[in-house]
């Protein structure tokens, strides 16, 4: 069984796995990083180390948050330093077994299926579990039409 | 001194192999419990006895060696099944572990162990071998061999009396010595480099939180408040420079593995060269170790390559046969200067000279106007390289500023001096940590971004009074007149993409070098100078390339580290070295003809002067009258590997030709647009440097106007309609 910490991305419910969750926090001023790719929110002050936030929104090609609030962000510690994913809202901790889950299925656009490690069919809806460390191979340069496909995406 | 190194690698050894040696331990009691995977156990166990053999091996612990290769070979023994575990194994496998302890406690109070007082052990690991081997008659013939080596060194072993004693024996033969010392290994421990740098992250912190309560503090201005917020402070501080001191090592991390280099590449080359090192002691952060060994590791290889000479040419210039390589470290001005010296036979900066024209790095007027300073400093430049041969150590032309790159992207400086027949020596100085360092704030568009004072040379403010009689503007990029030289500028918000266009009103020029680069950084505001924290940036937004790291200011925001290498190849300055000055040439062709200070090649073409701004010229060529050929697009020369059209200025501006061709032309070779063209003109006559007043022609086809010169009247050449003329040609060519 392995954990999962799932948020919501619109009204899309996504996961991570529990191991490489740091914390979550919300609201914290962010530096632009000028030249760095459209993800890439900013740098953030997290008690001394310096995390890259990215809005996820816009690797995933969905429309643009317009929140008043400030963004609340899941703090990962990867492979590669600290990231920060903006995120829409969190959701439960769900225990699953990673067997039951489904690799994603081959219609979804290419660059979204390499993002994805499982798909899990829940009674409430689908979990997709998001792979941390291909959000930061190569963002693909999305055109409209990518934007517009990309909705047909779960 | 090199009795201090070998001590230092026993310690070493002592340290590594104790704590080897207690995991060794864990391994074999998890396999004779038979807890987790058999194999794995054996395999760790075998590594880390492998080590142990290894690391005494390299020293000449024969005896350590020995015991530790018997074990080793059980090992391996069970690895492959030929012999079970079983208790006995065991035993035996941790008597030789309690043995190499004991032998390493030996040596660690400097005695030096033998073999023959564990003969005993030797015999058992012997035995168990043969006992646990079915076919033991016939097939240890491997095993067979070692074991009559072993008889052969120690011949008195089987017979001593030593025999019977107990293996912990040598322990107690002198135990007065040594206890009274400090034993390395309980006194030093090994600590994970991230533990340290998580540590001196959480001092950071400490740093900044120390700063704000003061800042209350002094707000509040209450005594009771006062008095623990400045033990605070004090604490912090000592704090901060405890941390940064475990991150220190010694110079002689990287030195001790010189010696060896040194012998071999001197062997190599039939030279003698005695190596001395001072300063070993000095200390530095870890990060500017690791970024210094490769440099220092390849100006040692050219000293000996190319400053030390063989033995024969030493004896002629009345040297000793030896020649000394004197490496020097200690602390100057906040700042580690490490020293490379040999008494070889230093640059000859004429050679310099003559190598940079001859590799067309220099024009041959521009290396007549250098000191002897700033000749032998070209060997930096790139493809530079002055070795007749390209041997497999040096002399690749790639070396050199490789060093000086990699020294200045750790904020440091290289700088070489020679004195011809004496010696050469080099000088590296880098900054004690690159943790901390200090920086220039400065503000763009509202962001704010540190500059590391390494690379700040100065700051000029432009306000709206001297822009415009500063700035002028060559195909659109601006260049800063300063000092009579001209400086390109990069607009900082341009580079980053923060705004459309530059702005100059009311701003700063930072004036930055990298790489022997050198230009104006056009920013909003100066705000600060400040020690900062580098902090590593995560790998994507690293490759950019226009940022060194971030920081976290005062305030707790973070600001981004500027990368000034970095940014000036991304604003191609690095490609095209020559760029900055050919700029100033094009300054007073197209400029407004008002006075800059400039230099200019005066040239003569049938008895007119002719001139030429020298930053153009890229050499000046005298080539026989044969050499040059006819194609369907008019004259050239088959120049360097291609072919370079020539253009007589005569025929250009209409003169007379000289009645009778003569047997060498003169060509000035100049590099318009990316296409080189030889310029012939009859004679050069002088270069001249000085606030020329240019007056327009108006419409005289190849020249600018005309200015004075050395009192005498000569003609600008239009070097953007010769470079038109030369255009066409060049797409003929193609």
């Amino acid at each position: 069984m392995t954990q999962y910490c799932t948020f919501y991305l619109q009204d899309k419910h996504y996961g991570v796995p529990m191991l490489e969750v740091q914390e979550v926090i919300r609201g914290q001023s962010l530096t632009p990083v000028p030249l760095a790719q459209p993800m890439v929110e900013g740098l953030m002050n997290l008690r001394g180390s310096i995390v890259m936030c990215v809005d996820l929104r816009r690797r995933l090609g969905l429309a643009d948050a317009r929140e008043n609030q400030a963004p609340l962000q899941i703090i990962l510690n990867g492979q590669s330093g600290l990231v920060g994913w903006i995120v829409d809202r969190m959701s439960e901790v769900r225990e699953l077994d990673p067997e039951l889950g489904e690799s994603p299925p081959g219609t979804i656009l290419a660059e979204n299926r390499e993002l994805l490690d499982r798909v899990f069919a829940l009674e409430s809806g689908l979990l997709m579990v998001l792979n941390p460390e291909r959000v930061f191979q190569g963002e693909p340069e999305r055109t409209e039409r990518h934007r517009e496909s990309s909705r047909g995406f779960v | 001194m090199s009795k201090d190194i070998q001590r230092q690698l026993i310690e070493d050894l002592v340290i590594e192999s104790l704590e080897g040696l207690d995991a060794f331990d864990a391994e074999m009691l998890a396999l004779e419990q038979k807890e987790g995977d058999a194999k794995e156990h054996l395999h760790l166990a075998f590594r880390l006895m492998h080590t142990i053999k290894g690391s005494s091996g390299c020293l000449g612990l024969e005896s350590i060696e020995q015991i530790a290769h018997a074990g080793e070979n059980l090992l391996s023994l069970m690895r492959d099944d030929e012999i079970s575990v079983n208790q006995r194994v065991v035993t035996g496998l941790l008597r030789c572990s309690d043995t190499l302890r004991d032998m390493m406690n030996a040596l660690e109070r400097g005695q030096t162990p033998t073999s023959a007082s564990y003969g005993q052990l030797l015999q058992l690991l012997d035995g168990l071998q043969r006992a646990g081997k079915p076919e033991a008659e016939s097939g240890w013939g491997l095993f067979a061999d070692e074991q009559e080596s072993q008889d052969r060194s120690a011949p008195a072993e089987q017979s001593s009396a030593v025999e019977i004693a107990p293996v912990g024996e040598a322990d107690n033969q002198r135990p007065a010595t040594g206890t009274s010392s400090p034993r390395v290994s309980e006194s030093a421990i090994r600590v994970e480099v991230a533990q340290i740098d998580r540590l001196m992250n959480l001092v950071g912190e400490l740093v900044l939180a120390r700063n704000q309560i003061l800042q209350l503090a002094a707000e509040r201005q209450d005594p009771l408040l006062s008095a623990p917020v400045q033990r605070i402070n004090l604490i912090t501080t000592d704090l901060q420079a405890g941390v940064m001191k475990t991150r220190m090592q010694t110079v002689q991390t990287i030195w001790s593995k010189l010696p060896r280099l040194v012998r071999d590449l001197a062997s190599e080359q039939g030279k003698k060269v005695a190596l001395v090192l001072e300063g070993q002691e000095t200390e530095l952060d870890r990060t500017v170790i690791e970024a210094i060994k490769d440099p220092l590791t390849h100006l040692v290889r050219n000293a000996i390559d190319h400053g030390l000479e063989d033995v024969a040419a030493r004896q002629r210039a009345g040297k000793s046969d030896t020649g000394t390589l004197r490496l020097r470290a200690f602390h100057e001005g906040g700042q580690v200067v490490l020293e490379i010296a040999d008494d070889g036979r230093g640059i000859d900066p004429a050679r310099i000279s003559r190598k940079a024209i001859e590799r067309g790095l220099i024009g041959a007027e521009q290396a007549a106007r250098m000191s002897s300073r700033e000749l032998v400093n070209l060997i930096f430049l790139p493809g530079f390289s002055t070795a007749e041969r390209v041997t497999n150590v040096s002399g690749r032309g790639v070396g050199m500023d490789v060093v000086r790159t990699n020294v200045e992207k750790i904020g440091g400086t290289v700088e070489v001096a020679a004195h011809p027949g004496e010696g050469t020596t080099l000088q590296i100085r880098i900054p004690l940590t690159l943790a901390i360092v200090p920086a220039l704030l400065v503000s763009c568009q509202e962001a704010r971004f540190a500059i590391p004072q390494a690379s700040l040379l100065e700051l000029v403010r432009l306000d709206s009074t001297n822009v415009s009689r500063r700035i002028e503007y060559v195909d659109q990029a601006p260049v800063l007149g300063l000092r009579g030289k001209l400086l390109a500028l990069l607009d900082l918000g341009v580079q980053l993409g923060l705004r459309e266009s530059a702005r100059f009103e009311n701003c700063f020029v930072v004036v930055v070098e990298a790489a022997g680069n050198k230009f104006g950084l056009v920013v909003d505001a100066v705000l600060d100078t400040e020690e900062i924290v580098v902090k590593p940036l995560h790998k994507t937004l690293k490759s950019l390339g226009v940022y060194a790291g971030a920081t976290i200011l005062g305030d707790g925001d973070v600001a981004l580290i500027l990368d000034i290498m970095g940014l000036s190849r991304r604003a191609g300055m690095m490609s095209d070295r020559r760029s900055l000055v050919s700029d100033s040439g094009s300054t007073l062709a197209a400029g407004s003809g008002k006075g800059s200070r400039l230099s200019l090649l005066i040239t003569r073409v049938a008895n007119n002067r002719i001139a030429f701004p020298l930053a153009e010229v890229t050499r000046i060529e005298e080539i026989p009258s044969c050499r040059v050929e006819r194609s369907a697009q008019g004259e050239v020369l088959q120049y360097r590997g291609s072919l370079m059209p020539l253009i007589r200025i005569a025929d250009c501006l209409g003169y007379p030709a000289a009645n009778e061709a003569p047997a060498f032309l003169r060509v000035v070779v100049c590099q318009l647009r990316a296409i080189t063209v030889g310029l012939v003109i009859d004679e050069i006559e002088d270069i001249f440097e000085d606030n020329f007043t240019l007056d327009r022609f108006g419409k005289v086809q190849f020249l600018v106007g005309s200015l004075v010169a050395g009192g005498q009247v000569a003609d600008l050449l239009d070097l953007g309609q010769i470079a038109e003329l030369a255009g066409l040609i060049g797409t003929q060519k193609s």
